[in-house]
């Protein structure tokens, strides 16, 4: 099946800075893409070409969106995103859906669902500044998907959010995938970047760093790590020194976090223990996407092989 | 494309009307205009000129023969007692100063006023009557006939005959010319205003970015455009609705009149276009601004442009066909509201009016390109106003 969103070669210059650096990348039917980077890496450039607000001086976008009216089945949560305070919550829904092709009473219809799915139902003649900011932002979210677009770009998605509605947004994205919406997710928050995405196009400087599937990236980047709890540190330390099963480790008193060479599966490292040892506590897994990122981000991928 | 630009206008213009601050700038803006403008003349009524009354005493032995007519709102009291009596009952009679005609005066012309303050200087006529009077004297003493001192005594009688047309059709035109130069001017003024604080809510309320994935730039500026042009069009009507007939009522003055004026057409496009050069340059310098509090004295600057009419507007109606009013009709900034008095007035040329709709058409299309390309990268700004330097940039390259 023809991808939903097909980025070529894309640059995009401002003066002498590249914002972003001949990106490709495509983005599929019911697909989740994580698009990741530290600050000033290009996500937002990016994603504003995506959406026709900026051109690219370079390359070539393209959306199978089966409609002229492309924006019509696009649904875009900037990163910075607000609402008009002054007005009420039915009124912005069927204003942004009537921008997005929708009549007033689909408009309605479709924002009351999305409103009752977060529990605002009672919210639909308040006005924005009656709302906390967690209350406005799922407004916004619904805003931008009532008109159930076949694109969703979503930038920093869980911001300012709380826990509680961090998992509901975080499941209400994972539906909206598995109906078939093709999802561009930008975000800093790794763990739930981690959750929910299936693809991962890391941005440094506007430049690609990473673009795969995150298991891929893992298996690729992420060794294992683990977290050990003993009450024979000696026998440990004196183990963890001379074992080349071990790129790396520290410790604080009876606890060690131990980084696992390339290719060391854990069962591995589970034989090879020393014997008799007593463990209080063990934890092996890879290392997480934010230590890749943050280690990428910092200074390149080597170095995000000795991070623990 | 049409149909987006409408739906951002119908926004536009709904949600300020359902705004309390709007309707209550709706009513207010013209109480405050008439305190400020009409309430100084309204109360002048009430207030009758202030009397003056002086006393007076004949030592000159001269047989006094004045017509009091000529003095305006003074009384003259003639009091036999002594100087220094005359003094005292003009003070205890509150009046407000006395004086003595004495043969001196008959000789030499000068004569005291003796005044209680310095505030009664407005003496009605009075140096007139006593030099009719000193002048019938002198005259007599040369055994001149009463006629020959009439004959010589003759005052000119000047009358001003108007050899352009008759008061009341002036008198209209330049009403014609106060109500669309004036109204244009409250347009820009508060149009203008409400434009740029538009473009000013959408980057502080963050909707910009969100408006912008479904719309582009050019359709965002033009549907606020044409959204504050009807909103200051529902302005203007209400004010001119409740204005008309309270000015006929109160000061008979026929507003009602200026809009039979049969050159409203072409006025009308005037209107228009000095609409869209002003609202093309808030609504792109709204765009460059983070907020009031931070403009820059460039920005502060563009907020003064539409008073430039206010500037030279007494000139142009002393002297509608003259150098000044020519110059200020062709410079884009003040055209619209010069162009519009002065074809209220009838005094511009058909040349002049396609010369200055050439300006005004052309300034038009480039303001509007201009702040079309600012308008597109400022609303995606935040954070900061835009320098000069970033403002330029953006004209240049994007």
């Amino acid at each position: 099946m023809e991808p939903i969103l097909k980025v070529k070669d894309v640059l995009k210059a401002y003066d002498d800075l590249i914002a972003v650096n001949k990106i490709s990348l495509e983005v599929n039917q019911g697909e989740i893409m994580g698009i990741l980077g530290p600050n000033g890496a290009g996500k937002t450039s990016l994603i504003r070409m995506i959406m026709n607000i900026n051109a690219p001086d370079k390359g070539k976008i393209e959306l199978n969106l089966d409609t002229d009216n492309w924006q019509s089945r696009v649904g875009y949560l900037p990163e910075e995103r607000g609402l008009y305070k002054e007005a009420k919550v039915k009124d912005i829904l069927i204003f942004l859906g009537s921008l997005k092709g929708l009549s007033k009473k689909e408009a309605l219809k479709e924002g009351e669902y999305w409103l009752d799915k977060f529990d605002l139902t009672d919210n639909l003649n308040d006005e924005i500044k009656e709302l906390s900011k967690g209350m406005a932002q799922k407004v916004q979210f619904a805003a931008c998907v009532l008109h159930k677009p076949k694109l969703l770009i979503l930038d920093e998605p869980f911001s300012g959010l709380d826990p509680v509605s961090q998992d509901l947004m975080k499941e209400e994205i994972k539906g909206l995938a598995e109906s078939g919406v093709a999802i561009m997710l930008s975000s800093h928050q790794m763990n739930l970047v981690e959750e929910v995405c299936d693809r991962i196009f890391l941005l440094d400087k506007g430049n690609k760093v990473l673009y795969d599937n995150l298991d891929s990236i893992k298996n690729q980047y992420g060794n294992y790590r683990a977290r050990l709890q003993t009450n024979d540190s000696n026998l440990l330390e004196d183990w963890l020194n001379e074992n080349d099963l071990i790129l790396n480790y520290n410790s604080y008193r009876n606890n060690f976090n131990i980084l696992l060479e390339d290719n060391i599966e854990p069962n591995k490292f589970i034989a090879d223990l020393p014997a008799g040892i007593n463990l209080v506590e063990l934890e092996i897994k890879r290392i997480s996407l934010h230590n890749i990122f943050t280690r990428v981000a910092r200074g390149g991928l080597l170095d995000a092989k000795e991070n623990i | 494309m049409l149909k987006k630009i409408f739906k951002i206008t119908g926004w536009e213009v709904m949600r300020n009307l359902r705004n309390k601050q709007f309707i209550v700038g709706i009513f207010l803006t013209p109480v405050l205009i008439l305190i400020f403008g009409g309430l100084p003349n309204f109360i002048e009524r009430f207030d009758s000129p202030v009397e003056r009354t002086f006393y007076y005493q004949n030592q000159s032995q001269v047989e006094l023969d004045w017509s009091e007519d000529m003095l305006e709102n003074t009384v003259l009291i003639e009091s036999e007692n002594s100087q220094e009596q005359l003094q005292s009952r003009a003070e205890s009679a509150d009046a407000d100063g006395y004086f003595i005609i004495d043969q001196e005066f008959f000789k030499t012309g000068n004569i005291n006023l003796n005044v209680f303050s310095l505030s009664a200087t407005n003496h009605g006529g009075l140096a007139n009557l006593l030099t009719e009077e000193l002048q019938n004297y002198k005259l007599a003493t040369h055994d001149l006939s009463e006629e020959v001192i009439q004959e010589v005594t003759m005052p000119a009688n000047l009358q001003v005959v108007s050899l352009q047309e008759d008061e009341t059709a002036m008198g209209s035109r330049v009403i014609t010319a106060v109500i669309f130069g004036g109204g244009l001017f409250f347009l820009l003024i508060t149009s203008g205003s409400m434009l740029l604080q538009s473009a000013l809510q959408e980057k502080k309320e963050k909707m910009s970015e969100i408006i912008l994935s479904s719309i582009s730039s050019e359709q965002l500026m033009a549907g606020k455009i044409i959204g504050h042009f009807i909103l200051g069009m529902i302005q203007i009507g209400v004010w001119f609705g409740i204005g008309i007939p309270l000015a006929d009522y109160f000061f008979d003055l026929p507003l009602l009149e200026a809009f039979l004026n049969p050159a409203l057409p072409l006025i009308a496009v005037f209107a228009l276009l000095g609409y869209l050069v002003f609202a093309a340059l808030f609504v792109g310098i709204g765009a460059t601004m983070e907020d009031l509090q931070s403009a820059t004295n460039a920005q502060s600057m563009v907020f003064m442009l539409p008073v430039l009419p206010i500037l030279v507007i007494g000139p142009v109606f002393n002297n509608p066909g003259g150098m000044l009013s020519r110059i200020v009709t062709y410079f884009p900034l003040t055209a619209p509201v010069i162009s519009i008095v002065r074809i209220a007035i009838g005094e511009i040329s058909t040349v002049e009016i396609i010369i200055t709709l050439a300006i005004l058409l052309i300034t038009t299309i480039l303001f509007t390109l201009a702040a079309a390309k600012i308008f597109r990268i400022g609303m995606l700004m935040y954070g900061k106003s835009a320098s000069f330097k970033e403002i330029i940039h953006w004209l240049r390259y994007s």
